[in-house]
């Protein structure tokens, strides 16, 4: 399923349950979509470094597993926006359920 | 867990190739930055495909066919980060520079000494024309306008310095916009339209390479590409 768009609001979601580097956020996007939201791992990277950008997510170098790693934190502006995003979506997505009658 | 011997064979036969086509012409620092991510990304990739009981070799060849095609991924990298030429186009105004480099004091101050030339030039064209009454009117202006900009581009890198990198760009596009404006209308005095068209091409191609720039300055990689190295 094409996920465009929704990247960045995933990367959100998945780093308001706790601090995540750049592979596991992956996986659990991936996992907790039942391997319907598959995306291109290499696209994922960018996504995070615009929300850094934008503040909504803040890096720092941990140790994982013996090694160096660049772990991602939800700021509070990215708490916020995930909210508002959320909100939308619901919008969004109820209104076309209504459309299409699956409601 | 694999040995470090054959994890830096598999780097080498299956992510440097990626790398290369979905990293050409970004600057240094995104460079170093997006390797340094991919491959910790490539490695854990692998780990876990071998905990899965694929062969080493299958593992890679999974890790890398995840990470998707490189040339889309160089699409999302070029609209992210800062490329080669606007990393040096940043750093002609911020002042900062390669301490290696042995032209490092022209190369950082060239934009400085670019305008500081022009503004002279500009002056001297205007007080040798043959009529003084030009001096009093649209020239003295002329004038004030090119030596202003070449002042105001000289404070460009103390702003580089203090941390607001957008603003600093901004400074500096306008001051050498005045600058080459004021340069431009005093040497084709005859032909104000001529002049008109050169400064808006100029700004165009200003505007053109500087908001890609803008867009992509945040407060992470601004400090990344103004860092002396």
């Amino acid at each position: 399923m094409n996920l465009k768009g929704t990247l960045p609001v995933l990367i959100l979601q998945v780093l308001s349950t706790g601090d995540k580097h750049g592979y596991a956020i992956a996986q659990e996007i991936k996992q907790r979509s039942e391997g319907s939201l598959d995306f291109k791992e290499g696209s994922l990277y960018p996504a995070l470094h615009a929300q850094e950008q934008k503040g909504l997510i803040q890096s720092m170098e941990t140790q994982c597993d013996g090694r160096r790693r660049r772990s991602y934190r939800l700021t509070k502006a990215g708490i916020e926006a995930l909210e508002s995003q959320r909100s939308e979506w619901r919008q969004l997505s109820g209104a076309v359920s209504d459309i299409l009658g699956t409601t | 867990m694999l040995p470090d011997a054959q994890r830096r064979v598999l780097e080498r036969w299956y992510l440097d190739a990626w790398l290369i086509a979905a990293t050409r012409g970004l600057a240094q620092e995104s460079y170093d930055r997006v390797r340094k991510e991919i491959a910790d990304h490539f490695h854990q990739g692998l780990d876990d495909g071998v905990a899965r009981g694929l062969e080493p070799a299958d593992a890679a060849e999974a890790a890398i066919e995840g990470l998707g095609p490189a040339r889309a991924a160089r699409r999302s990298f070029r609209r992210t980060y800062l490329t080669t030429t606007q990393a040096n186009l940043i750093r002609s105004f911020s002042g900062h520079g390669s301490p290696d480099d042995s032209f490092g004091w022209w190369r950082r101050r060239s934009r400085i000494v670019l305008a500081f030339c022009i503004s002279a030039i500009t002056v001297l064209l205007a007080l040798s024309t043959p009529s003084t009454e030009r001096l009093q009117g649209v020239d003295l202006l002329l004038i004030c306008a090119t030596c202003l900009g070449a002042l105001a581009i000289s404070f460009v890198p103390r702003i580089f310095r203090s941390g607001r990198a957008r603003e600093a760009i901004l400074l500096g596009v306008v001051a050498e916009a005045f600058v080459w404006g004021g340069y431009l209308f005093t040497v084709v005095d005859e032909n104000r339209a001529f002049a008109t068209g050169s400064l808006a091409v100029l700004l165009i191609a200003f505007a053109v390479g500087v908001v890609p720039i803008f867009r992509k300055l945040g407060p992470a990689l601004a400090t990344d590409a103004t860092d002396p190295r």
